[in-house]
C-alpha cells in the first residue's frame, strides 16, 4: 500500500470509521424485510457481473450500480439502504488496484445515502410508491436522485484531490461533469424500478430493467477492445512493409506524425486528422509488391527500375482499396509523390489538383527522410532539412504545408531521438551497410543523387 | 449430421434433404402470416388501440436492424416489441383479449411496413430473417396467450416469482426455437454446426476477436448472460409487464433500454467491419509482394473457418482462426528471396517453422493480437511432435492442413484432383496433420462441392 498524503489519511480514517456505526445508528424503521433481502442478493449479484466486465459508460465498475442505490435508496429507510448497497460496490470494485480507495469511495455511499433519503422524506415521498402516485413522487425522488449525485461526487472529489495533491476543480470537473449523464440518467431508471417493485413484479422488475441496460455497457466495452484490436491490426501492415525494407523503419509513424502536426495546424477536423494519420502511416504500403532487389540497390536506379520504383503509390492504394474507413486517406496514398510543378508522379497532377491529404504526405515524407539517417549521408538536422523544403516550397511542395510545418516545429519540436540510424536493430534482408536509392525526388535530386 | 458420420459415402440422404429446410422456413412463415392476417381481417382487430401501439414498436423496431458478426441480422427493439405484444398480461388493469392469429398479423404487418424503407434503399432483408421472425412471434404467443385467456395463468399471477419464472421459461423456448428456425434456414451448413453457432450466438452474442492483456489471458469470455437475446428476452418482458402494470404511456419509456442496447452494438458492429477489412488487406499482402498464389490467403481464411465450424469452435475462436488463417503467410515477407510459387510445403520442416514464426513476431509486435500470433506461430508444428510434447492448438493444426489442401490443389494441374489430394493428405505417415481436422475438410469440401 503506499502512503497516502496525513489529508487523505484522516478524510479515509473519518467516512470509513464513521460508515460502521452510522449503518447502525440510521433509521431501520419500517424496514420491509422480503425487499431487504431480495435487493441485498441483486446488489452482490450486479456487484459481480458488473466486476467482470462492465466500465466505460458508467465510470468506474460500481458505477453500473448506481440506479439500483437509487432504487434502495426509494425503497428502503436509510440504514438499510446503505447496509445492502455496500457489499454490492464493494465487489463491483474489487479489480480496482488500491484497496484503499476501494474501501474509501465505497464508504463515500453511506452519507450519501443518508442525506439523500433525509431528503426524501423531507419531501413527504413514500416508500411504497405505485403508478398513481407516480406525478406526486418525481419531485422528491428528483431531490433524492440529486443529493445522491451531489454528496457521492463532492465526498469522491475531496478525496482524489487529497490523494493527488491536485487542484480541486479540474477533479471536481472529471467526477462531475463526466459521471453526470449516466448518474443523473439513473435516477428514472430507480424510479421506474421502484414502481415496479411496488406494483407488481418485484425484484422481477429490477432485473428486467437492468440486464438490457448491462447488455449494452457490455457491447461498448467490447467496442472499445475491438478498436484497440483493430488499431493494432493496422500497426501489423506497417510492421509487414517494414519487414521487408527495414531500412524506412519507424519511417512510416514519424511520417504519420508530422502529417498530424500539419494538419493540426491548418484546423483540419478531427476525424479528417485520424484519416491523415493512417493515410501517413499507410503511404508507403505498396513499395511490397517492389522487389527486394530494386527496394535495397546501392546507388542510381536504371529507368526499368525507377518505373518499377514509381509504381508503389499506385499499387499502394491497390492494396488498402478494400479498407472504407480510409476514406480520403485512398488518394493522400496514391498521390504522395505529386509535385505542385506538375512533374510528379503516378498522374503528373499539379497545384491544387493534387489532393490536400497528397500535399500534407509529400512534405512529411521529405521531411523524415532528410532528417533520418542513410548509410551514404549522415542525417540532416531539422533546421537544415527545413530550409531544404523552403526551397523546393512552391515546385515541389504546397508552401502552405512546409509553413504548417515550420510553425509546428517552432512550437513543438522534433524529437531527436528520432533523428537516428533506423538499422541497428532490424532485420534487414539485404546485407547491411550497402548504400541504396532513396526514392524521393528531393533526396535524388539534390541530396542522395548528388553525393 | 455429425461431423465424421459420412466418411465413406458422399451425398448422404441428409445431406439432400438440408438443401430444402431453408424452403420449408420460408413456406411456413408464409403461410402463417397469411393466414393469420386473413383471419384478422376477417374477424375484425380485437383493441385496436394496443395492436397500434406495438405494431408501431415493431415498425420502428425494424428500421433499425444490426447485423451482428456471423452475418446475423437482428433489430433489438423489434423483436423486443413483438415479444412484449405476445405476452402482454392486461394493460393497466384492462385484461387484453388478443389471440395467437392477431399477435401474428400485427407482427407481419410492422413487419413488412418496417422492411419497406430498406428496400427502397436496396437493401431488403434476407426473406429467411422476416419468415424467422413471423415464427418466432407466433412460437411464443401460443406458449402465453391461450393458456392466459382460459385463465390457466391466474393461480401464478399472484406470485411475482412463479409468474416471472414462467415468462423466462416462454422467452427461453421462442429462442430456442428461433435457434432450430434459424440453424434450418442456413442450407450451406450442416445442421448441428449450425444450430451450435445459432446457439452460442444467442448466449454470447460477441466476443472481442483478441483478448487484451500481455499473456492474452481470458478477460472477454462471455457467460451467457451478455448476448443479445439476453437482452431482447428482458426488454420484451420489461415492456409487456410494465405496459401491465403503469399503463400504455410505459412502453414507448422502456423501449428505451432496447434502443441503448441498439445503437452500442450498432456501433460494435461498425467497428468489427472495419477490423475484418484490415485483416483482409493484410492477408492479400503476401500476394502483393509476389509470394503466394493470388486468392491464396482469401481461400485458406474462408476454408479454414467453414473447418473450424464444423469442429465445433466458439465465435471467438473462429474468428481468432480466420485471422490467423488469412495473415498465416505474412513471414514470407521477412525473406529476401521469396519462395518459388509462395508455396511453404516443399520446404524443409525447420524453414517453414522459421517462416511461421517470423510471421508471428510481425503481428506479436502490434501488442493486442497475441493469440492470432500464436496460432500463426503454430501453424507449421506437426501434429504428433517427433519430441512427444503436446500437439500444437486446433486453429494451427486447422491452418496446416487446410494450407497444405491449397497448395497441394493450386499446384497440380488438374482440377479434379481432390480425392487424390485428400488421399495424400490422410495417407501422411510421419503424422504432420491432424486426422480429424483432415476428415472434417473432406466433410466441408464434399458439401460445397
Amino acid at each position: 500500500m503506499r502512503t497516502l498524503p496525513p489529508s487523505a489519511r484522516i478524510h479515509a480514517g473519518i467516512v470509513v470509521g464513521g460508515s460502521v456505526p452510522a449503518l447502525i445508528l440510521l433509521s431501520w424503521s419500517g424496514v420491509d424485510i422480503d425487499r431487504l433481502g431480495a435487493l441485498a442478493v441483486l446488489f452482490i449479484a450486479f456487484g459481480a457481473v458488473a466486476r467482470a466486465r462492465l466500465t466505460g459508460l458508467c465510470g468506474a465498475p460500481d458505477g453500473a450500480l448506481f440506479p439500483l442505490v437509487c432504487a434502495a435508496v426509494l425503497l428502503l429507510p436509510a440504514g438499510a439502504a446503505a447496509t445492502v448497497a455496500l457489499p454490492g460496490v464493494l465487489i463491483a470494485r474489487a479489480d480496482t488496484a488500491d484497496p484503499v480507495t476501494r474501501v474509501v469511495d465505497a464508504a463515500h455511499l453511506v452519507p450519501a445515502i443518508a442525506v439523500a433519503s433525509r431528503v426524501y422524506e423531507l419531501l413527504d415521498g413514500t416508500r411504497y410508491l405505485t403508478a398513481s402516485e407516480l406525478p406526486a413522487g418525481l419531485l422528491p425522488t428528483a431531490a433524492a436522485g440529486l443529493a445522491l449525485y451531489v454528496v457521492s461526487g463532492v465526498l469522491d472529489t475531496a478525496f482524489r484531490a487529497e490523494t493527488q495533491g491536485a487542484g480541486g476543480l479540474p477533479v471536481l470537473r472529471e467526477v462531475f461533469v463526466r459521471s453526470a449523464g449516466w448518474r443523473l440518467g439513473s435516477v428514472p431508471i430507480g424510479l421506474m424500478m421502484a414502481v415496479l417493485w411496488q406494483q407488481r413484479l418485484g425484484v422481477f422488475a429490477a432485473v428486467l430493467v437492468l440486464l438490457p441496460l448491462y447488455v449494452a455497457f457490455w457491447a461498448y466495452a467490447q467496442q472499445a477492445q475491438e478498436q484497440a484490436a483493430h488499431e493494432a491490426t493496422v500497426r501489423t501492415l506497417v510492421r509487414a512493409v517494414e519487414i521487408k525494407d527495414g531500412y524506412t523503419r519507424g519511417h512510416s509513424e514519424r511520417v504519420a506524425r508530422a502529417s498530424v502536426l500539419i494538419a493540426r495546424r491548418l484546423g483540419m477536423r478531427e476525424d479528417r486528422v485520424v484519416r491523415l494519420r493512417y493515410a501517413g502511416i499507410l503511404h508507403d504500403v505498396g513499395k511490397l509488391s517492389v522487389s527486394t532487389r530494386v527496394l535495397t540497390k546501392p546507388g542510381r536506379l536504371d529507368p526499368e527500375e525507377l518505373r518499377e520504383m514509381q509504381r508503389h503509390p499506385v499499387s499502394g492504394a491497390e492494396m488498402v482499396a478494400g479498407l472504407t474507413f480510409l476514406g480520403e486517406a485512398h488518394a493522400g496514398i496514391l498521390h504522395h509523390h505529386e509535385r505542385m510543378d506538375g512533374r510528379g508522379y503516378p498522374a503528373g497532377l499539379a497545384g491544387a489538383e493534387i489532393p490536400e491529404f497528397a500535399r500534407v504526405i509529400a512534405v512529411a515524407d521529405a521531411f523524415d527522410s532528410m532528417t533520418s539517417t542513410r548509410s551514404y549521408r549522415p542525417a540532416r538536422g531539422a533546421d537544415a532539412a527545413m530550409a531544404e523544403l523552403r526551397r523546393c516550397s512552391g515546385t515541389q511542395f504546397d508552401p502552405r504545408m512546409v509553413e504548417a510545418l515550420a510553425q509546428a516545429l517552432a512550437r513543438h519540436g522534433w524529437p531527436e531521438a528520432e533523428v537516428r540510424d533506423g538499422e541497428g536493430e532490424v532485420r534487414v534482408p539485404a546485407p547491411r551497410g550497402q548504400s541504396r536509392a532513396d526514392t524521393h525526388s528531393v533526396a535524388r535530386g539534390r541530396v542522395g543523387g548528388g553525393s | 449430421m455429425t461431423t465424421t458420420g459420412a466418411r465413406a459415402e458422399p451425398a448422404a440422404p441428409a445431406t439432400r434433404l438440408r438443401a430444402y429446410t431453408g424452403t420449408v422456413v420460408l413456406v411456413l412463415g408464409a403461410l402463417a402470416a397469411a393466414v393469420a392476417v386473413a383471419v384478422t381481417a376477417a374477424e375484425g382487430v380485437v383493441q385496436p388501440s394496443y395492436a397500434l401501439v406495438f405494431g408501431t414498436v415493431i415498425a420502428v423496431g425494424e428500421t433499425a436492424r444490426v447485423t451482428l458478426p456471423g452475418n446475423r441480422e437482428t433489430a433489438p427493439l423489434g423483436a423486443a416489441g413483438a415479444l412484449a405484444y405476445a405476452l402482454l398480461p392486461d394493460v393497466h388493469g384492462t385484461v387484453s383479449r388478443h389471440g395467437v392469429l392477431q399477435v401474428v398479423a400485427v407482427v407481419a404487418v410492422a413487419l413488412l411496413a418496417g422492411t419497406l424503407p430498406h428496400v427502397a434503399r436496396g437493401r431488403a432483408p434476407a426473406p429467411a430473417y422476416v419468415a424467422r421472425r413471423v415464427l418466432a412471434a407466433g412460437f411464443a404467443a401460443t406458449l402465453f396467450r391461450p393458456m392466459y385467456a382460459d385463465g390457466g395463468l391466474d393461480a401464478v399471477m399472484g406470485h411475482g416469482w412463479a409468474y416471472g419464472g414462467y415468462l423466462v421459461l416462454v422467452v427461453l423456448l421462442t429462442s430456442l426455437c428461433d435457434a432450430v428456425v434459424a440453424a434450418m434456414a442456413r442450407v450451406g451448413r450442416a445442421f448441428r454446426p449450425a444450430l451450435l453457432a445459432e446457439l452460442r450466438a444467442l448466449c454470447a452474442g460477441l466476443g472481442p476477436t483478441e483478448r487484451i492483456g500481455p499473456d492474452g489471458e481470458d478477460t472477454g469470455r462471455a457467460c451467457g448472460l451478455t448476448g443479445i437475446g439476453t437482452a431482447v428476452g428482458a426488454s420484451g418482458m420489461l415492456i409487456a409487464l410494465s405496459a401491465g402494470a403503469l399503463g400504455l404511456w410505459a412502453v414507448p419509456v422502456f423501449c428505451l433500454p432496447s434502443l441503448l442496447v441498439l445503437l452500442s452494438f450498432r456501433r460494435y458492429a461498425a467497428i468489427r467491419l472495419v477490423h475484418r477489412q484490415t485483416v483482409d488487406a493484410l492477408s492479400r499482402l503476401p500476394e502483393a509482394a509476389g509470394c503466394g498464389s493470388p486468392g491464396h490467403a482469401a481461400r485458406v481464411g474462408d476454408l479454414a473457418h467453414a473447418v473450424g465450424v464444423d469442429l465445433g469452435l466458439g465465435e471467438p475462436e473462429l474468428r481468432e482462426l480466420r485471422s490467423a488463417a488469412g495473415m498465416h503467410d505474412i513471414g514470407q515477407l521477412a525473406l529476401a528471396e521469396p519462395v518459388p510459387g509462395g508455396t511453404t510445403l516443399n520446404l524443409p520442416e525447420a524453414e517453414q517453422r522459421r517462416i511461421a514464426r517470423l510471421g508471428a513476431e510481425v503481428i506479436r509486435e502490434s501488442g493486442v493480437l497475441d493469440r492470432v500470433a500464436g496460432i500463426v506461430a503454430a501453424q507449421a508444428d506437426p501434429y504428433r511432435d517427433a519430441g512427444g510434447g503436446p500437439p500444437p492448438p486446433l486453429a494451427g493444426r486447422i491452418i496446416k492442413v487446410v494450407n497444405a489442401y491449397d497448395d497441394l490443389i493450386t499446384t497440380s494441374d488438374d482440377p479434379r484432383s481432390r480425392p487424390e489430394v485428400l488421399a495424400r493428405l490422410r495417407a501422411d505417415v510421419s503424422g504432420a496433420y491432424d486426422p480429424r481436422v483432415v476428415e472434417a475438410l473432406a466433410q466441408v469440401l464434399e458439401r460445397t462441392g
